[in-house]
């Protein structure tokens, strides 16, 4: 079990490798000269340049440029974000928090809420509202996170006016301890339910196939012939075989709902990554930029690697390939 | 002509010609083809969904004729609510909605097809190599796939994007180029099987090089999983469109239905039916994508009794 949680960390490294290569790479492969580019503007003053050649040693062959720029990576300076004017990583840090809050508690209800879904419409469902339900369910899953979010949004809280439209807290109150908590939930639940909506119907979809698949086994005829109650032989052999492909599928998905989070972030102003990419892209803050996308392929990676190795618990086979 | 030297016992053959020769070849494939259709017509979603893009195709096709209002025509009536005159509203600008949408539909599709083309391209490529090569060539491109299926694409194309200019023709070739690894997975499962096969060993022994044989017998006959893996990936491709989009970074100057949305964000409350309504028609787009995908996949499952969904 050691070795393959190694394993699986050795991979996140080379992930993150090979997205600072890119940012690199993309740094100087981009129109406009890379002094522009990290300064953000089009004729930065001297003493700005002088800095910038200093720090990343621009006027170096690209090799010694490589292993500066790492090195100042490693030293948790991500530069500088020309809007804010503040230090990339400090940026992140406060903006990080409130992503992963919205994107944890979405995809983790959309994966508990899609399996419970798919189980119960694998196993009590007739095919007529089977019918009904997949094709709502994929519907939702067919919507752009952001145009559901705004209708949400239209309905929720311009029309009816029962949620907050924006933001973590309300801004003309400023609580502290259980009723902080529950302001934000209370502005949680719009951009939340949003992210639920599209990532249950991916969940409930492979667990109810995984689920009749393994019905139809015939390792499972021949426990129903032996005589083993049916209770038993769902709980426990059933259900931990059709859990396996939800549980790959939630790996595979975590890139997306980050995205998807960013984006609805953006339409409920939440104070995540989400605006952070925006403005960065509007005003063109390329450091800004690349420390935003470091920092997900980090937590991505790093969500996968934990994802990985629930897996492995679950299923024994897997540790030893 | 009755041949005089031939043995009177065994049957009267006639003489074939090399016409009939080529139609009894070409046969098969078409009954072949005819057999795949009327599975896939049988399948009830797939139906839907052929039906569905059909008319999505004709409607890009014949947008300019279809259209009420010109493509960029600015009428008097700014935000105007649905009504007889504009039969889904018109914008800050007043461009007619129902009129952009059908215009937007060859922008969605263009983005679709493209997109999901090179990436197909390039998955099948990748994938078939490594399959079919196996080895260290295997190994190499395995690892790469399977990284850069992990790797969160979105704000990497908001990078290049931001940093080389946002045309359509960036985005189109931007999500192609980091959607490929599903292709490339299917591609080498496809590949590994098929050169067990015993025809593909007999090329091999028959001394046909390793590229040809992967262009004329592993590619095409693997090609099955990815037809239907590219129809999501048009799905994809267009959802990803649409977000490009939202933040800002389509196309400035073609109104796709992602860029209708996000010009139509600021008034939201003014004038719903400028974000419904793209949002509406990237939905259907979408979900017929999905049924069409379905049907193929239906195609192509052995056991067809369970685990289906239609």
């Amino acid at each position: 079990m050691l070795q393959f949680i190694i394993r699986r960390l050795i991979g996140l490294v080379v992930i993150v490798f090979i997205v600072v290569v890119l940012n690199f790479m993309l740094m100087h492969l981009a129109p406009g000269d890379p002094i522009s580019i990290l300064a953000g503007v089009d004729h930065p003053s001297q003493t700005m340049v002088n800095q910038l050649r200093a720090k990343y040693g621009l006027d170096q062959p690209l090799s010694v440029q490589f292993k500066r720029y790492v090195g100042n990576l490693l030293h948790g300076d991500l530069g500088r974000s020309i809007i804010y004017d503040q230090p990339v990583s400090k940026l992140i840090g406060q903006r990080l928090p409130p992503t992963l809050l919205l994107t944890l508690t979405a995809a983790v209800v959309s994966l508990v809420l899609g399996i419970l879904l798919g189980t119960w419409s694998a196993t009590e469902l007739g095919s007529r509202f089977e019918g009904v339900i997949s094709t709502v369910s994929y519907t939702f899953y067919a919507m752009p996170a952001f145009w559901l979010g705004l209708m949400l949004m239209l309905v929720f809280s311009s029309i009816l006016d029962i949620l907050p439209t924006s933001g973590m807290t309300s801004s003309r109150h400023s609580y502290v301890g259980l009723m902080h908590w529950l302001d934000v939930a209370k502005h949680l639940v719009l951009p939340v339910t949003t992210l639920i909506l599209i990532e249950t119907p991916v969940y409930y979809r492979i667990t109810r196939t995984s689920i009749l698949q393994s019905i139809n086994s015939n390792f499972v005829t021949m426990l129903t012939a032996s005589g083993m109650k049916e209770s038993t032989i769902f709980n426990k052999y059933v259900l931990k075989n059709a859990i396996l492909p939800t549980v790959t599928m939630f790996g595979l998905r975590l890139g997306y709902v980050i995205t998807g989070a960013a984006l609805v972030e953006i339409v409920f102003a939440w104070p995540g990554m989400g605006r952070l990419t925006l403005d960065a892209v509007f005003r063109r803050d390329y450091t800004l930029l690349m420390g935003v996308y470091l920092a997900v392929s980090i937590s991505v990676g790093l969500m996968i690697l934990i994802t990985d190795v629930v897996y492995a618990y679950i299923d024994p086979r897997i540790r030893y390939e | 002509m009755h041949d005089t030297m031939s043995n009177s016992r065994l049957p009267r053959r006639e003489s074939v010609s090399t016409q009939e020769v080529r139609q009894s070849l070409m046969r098969p494939l078409n009954e072949r083809f005819i057999k795949t259709w009327r599975i896939f017509w049988g399948h009830r979603l797939g139906r839907v969904g052929f039906v569905g893009l059909c008319i999505l195709v004709l409607i890009a096709v014949f947008a300019s004729w279809l259209a009420p209002y010109g493509q960029s025509e600015l009428t008097a009536d700014a935000l105007a609510a649905p009504g007889a005159q504009h039969l889904l509203g018109t914008d800050h600008l007043g461009r007619d909605i129902l009129s952009q949408l059908l215009y937007g539909s060859r922008i969605s599709l263009m983005v679709g097809f493209t997109s999901a083309f090179i990436s197909a391209f390039i998955g099948v490529i990748i994938g078939a190599t490594a399959g079919y090569y196996g080895g260290w060539a295997d190994e190499l491109l395995s690892k790469v796939t399977d990284v850069a299926l992990m790797m969160p694409v979105f704000f990497l194309i908001l990078l290049v994007l931001t940093l080389f200019g946002s045309s359509l023709l960036y985005v189109m070739i931007i999500i192609g180029f980091t959607i490929w690894p599903s292709n490339a997975r299917l591609m080498r499962a496809q590949a590994l099987t098929l050169r067990e096969r015993t025809f593909v060993k007999a090329s091999r022994l028959l001394g046909e090089s390793n590229l040809n044989i992967l262009w004329r017998h592993i590619i095409p006959n693997g090609l099955q999983p990815v037809i239907a893996n590219t129809t999501l990936q048009m799905a994809g491709a267009i959802l990803t469109e649409a977000s490009l989009s939202f933040i800002g970074l389509g196309d400035p100057n073609l109104s796709s239905w992602g860029r209708m949305i996000f010009e139509g964000r600021g008034y939201l409350t003014m004038g719903w039916w400028a974000t419904l309504f793209p949002g509406f028609a990237i939905v259907i787009t979408v979900l017929i994508l999905y049924f069409v995908g379905d049907g193929l996949n239906y195609i192509m499952q052995p056991d067809r009794r369970s685990g289906g969904l239609s």
